[in-house]
């Protein structure tokens, strides 16, 4: 059915926005088939943001684990994650739309910076949401915002994290859906957010699968971090359609009980947040329980509904790294390979590192969506 | 067609029941109980918080039902939550457990009409009702005129509940027109809380629904909510 991956997907939003949604989905089948337009986007990529991004092989890392690693390097992209690819995108579409207005969600922050740079990049008003509790955790990416121009409205309802950034968001839409395009930064939302997302990110899993069709060989595993799952989408794009394990790794945060973790697709069920049926973490109620995640992206009790779908097909598959190893895997990257990952990629090496024995000298790609200097504050201030 | 949107078991079951009676005695023809959903992006502050307090004080689905049914009193029943509440009880059971509770219909913020086939081939069979905006387009409301169950709820302003009612001349046009053309009657509702508010919108549509004034009154003391009841429910 149109708007879903299997049964998961939809427009559960209020009617009022579903003009717009529509209005995007149109703008966005425009774009597809616009080619001066593509090349725009393709310009602004490579001379603004840094595409395409070098795959690194980890020499120190490897022989340290016994394993062959090899890094897709999002984080050497202008603003120091893959988010650019997506906000990039879509503030073109929005200039399509002849609107004026960005408004979007952060969490970790990268988002709302990667938001905040391309509105001034194409001249539009920009105002980013972000939960109080993430506004402290990841200051450095608020000030960046604010020396960008955009508003940061700091949002003091639910748990104060990246769930109640995009209630926020969505009631701001609401209002002012007639000047204003919602910039989501991640495959969530409602049609056709989703695959508009998985579109633009879709560039890191090409640019990886012809790094290595020219050296002849296939990774024998991708692992990406899952928060709603746009980097994720993004490389395992690249290699669905061979016979490559694609590993996806939720925030495990302390323990598996309710507001320890975020391991939406692992513990949770089929739910409707946010505008899509998915995976969601809810009590018998259908209250969305509590999360944690000592990273503000993963921080968040639901995903993307191609996940859920890939996840029931059984074509990728979904695990989880508690705080405790993404932390050290923070450390020992940088201390290894002189690279300072961000505390959401440091999850998907952290599952690797933990469970070194199964990858034992296989090769494996993972994607490292960004680098760590917005977490300095949480892995040296002992925060934990 | 006269309605209060309360928030079931709030600020507790007891007042709840009395500000319902008072509804009924101050002229209201019906009302929309609500069930508080953690995270409605359909409502503004004040509502998002009375929904958080209510979840607190565990109100739930099942509460609400055990209430629906208690009910004996003769206004209309409809039911108004989020997605979510609905599909984690499970569809099919929750039609039927409302429909049984006399429920004549059920309001859901988070789908618009256009997944109102979700909700019905995942087994739910009471109505749905149907929503208009502002932003309605035309082929919108030429599929409104086709509705013949429940009424059309017209959201007469674009934002989240508890924002001012005021609408503009083409909205004012779109009611007008689906007033004319509609098999079931047009139901303002978002922002109307004075008895001005309620008096334009009975000459604009078929009737109205208050929701956040009503609980706000509530909230500061039933005296006060009996004697802002009876100054809208005249009309
Ligand atoms: C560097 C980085 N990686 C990953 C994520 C998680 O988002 P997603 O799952 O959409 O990639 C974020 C979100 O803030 C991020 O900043």
């Amino acid at each position: 059915m149109k708007g879903f991956y299997g049964k998961y997907g939809g427009r559960f939003i209020p009617e009022t926005l579903i003009p717009a949604v529509e209005e995007l989905e149109e703008a966005f089948e425009a774009f597809k088939k616009d080619e001066y337009a593509q090349k725009e986007l393709d310009e602004l990529l490579e001379s603004y943001a840094g595409r395409p991004t070098p795959i690194t092989y980890a020499k120190r890392m490897s022989e340290a684990y016994g394993f062959e690693l090899y890094l897709k390097r999002e984080d050497l992209l202008h603003t120091g994650a893959h988010k650019i690819n997506n906000t990039l995108g879509q503030a073109m579409l929005t200039k399509f739309m002849g609107k004026k207005r960005i408004i979007a969600e952060t969490g970790a922050g990268q988002h709302g910076v990667a938001t905040a740079t391309a509105a001034a990049l194409l001249g539009l008003e920009c105002v980013i949401y972000m939960g109080a509790v993430d506004v402290e955790r990841q200051a450095p990416n608020v000030k960046r915002m604010k020396l960008l121009g955009a508003e940061v409205r700091i949002v003091d309802e639910g748990s104060r994290t990246l769930k109640d950034a995009i209630n926020a968001a969505l009631k701001d839409w609401v209002t002012n859906v007639k000047t204003t395009h919602y910039l989501i930064g991640s495959v969530v939302g409602p049609h056709p957010f989703p695959e508009v997302v998985a579109y633009f990110q879709s560039v890191i899993g090409r640019e990886a699968r012809e790094y290595f069709e020219e050296r002849g060989f296939y990774p024998d595993a991708v692992v990406a971090c899952v928060g709603g799952g746009s980097n994720a989408i993004g490389i395992f794009r690249g290699f669905v359609d061979l016979d490559v394990e694609l590993i996806g790794v939720e925030a495990g945060g302390t323990g598996d009980d309710p507001g320890e973790h975020a391991r939406t697709l692992g513990l949770g069920k089929p739910g409707i947040l946010h505008g899509a049926f998915s995976y969601l973490l809810y009590d018998e109620n259908g209250q969305v329980l509590p999360v944690h995640s000592v990273s503000a992206g993963l921080d968040y009790p639901g995903v993307g509904p191609e996940h859920a779908y890939l996840k029931d097909t059984g074509r990728v598959e979904y695990t989880y790294c508690r705080d405790e190893d993404a932390l050290s895997a923070f450390m020992e990257l940088s201390r290894l390979e002189g690279i300072i990952p961000a505390l959401e990629s440091s999850h998907a090496l952290g599952f690797l590192l933990k469970n070194r024995e199964r990858f034992e000298g296989k090769k494996v790609l993972v994607n490292l969506s960004g680098r760590g200097d917005k977490d300095l504050g949480i892995v040296l201030g002992g925060e934990l | 067609m006269k309605g209060l949107y309360l928030v079931a078991g709030y600020p507790d079951f007891e007042t709840f029941s009395h500000a319902v009676e008072i509804a009924e005695a101050s002229g209201f023809d019906f009302i929309e109980v609500g069930i508080p959903f953690s995270d409605p992006v359909a409502d503004g502050p004040f509502l998002t918080k009375a929904a958080q307090e209510a979840i607190k004080n565990g109100v739930s689905f099942e509460r609400a039902l055990e209430w629906l049914r208690s009910y004996k009193g003769s206004l209309k029943l409809y039911v108004m939550t989020y997605a979510n509440v609905l599909w984690a009880v499970g569809l099919g059971r929750a039609s039927r457990e409302l429909e049984e509770a006399g429920v004549e219909g059920v309001i859901v913020a988070d789908l618009p009409n256009s997944e109102h086939s979700f909700f019905k081939s995942n087994g739910f069979l009471l109505p749905l009702i149907s929503f208009a905006t502002p932003e309605s387009r035309e082929s919108d409301m030429e599929m409104l005129k086709e509705i013949n169950e429940g009424f059309i709820y017209f959201v007469s302003v674009r934002g989240t509940t508890g924002g001012r009612f005021n609408p503009d001349e083409e909205t004012k046009e779109k009611i007008f027109y689906l007033k004319n053309h509609c098999k079931v009657p047009v139901v303002l509702g978002f922002g109307i809380s004075t008895k001005e508010d309620a008096e334009q919108a009975l000459q604009l549509a078929h009737g109205f629904v208050i929701g956040t004034e009503a609980v706000k009154r509530l909230s500061s003391g039933i005296k006060d909510f009996e004697s802002w009841c009876f100054e809208v429910g005249k009309v």
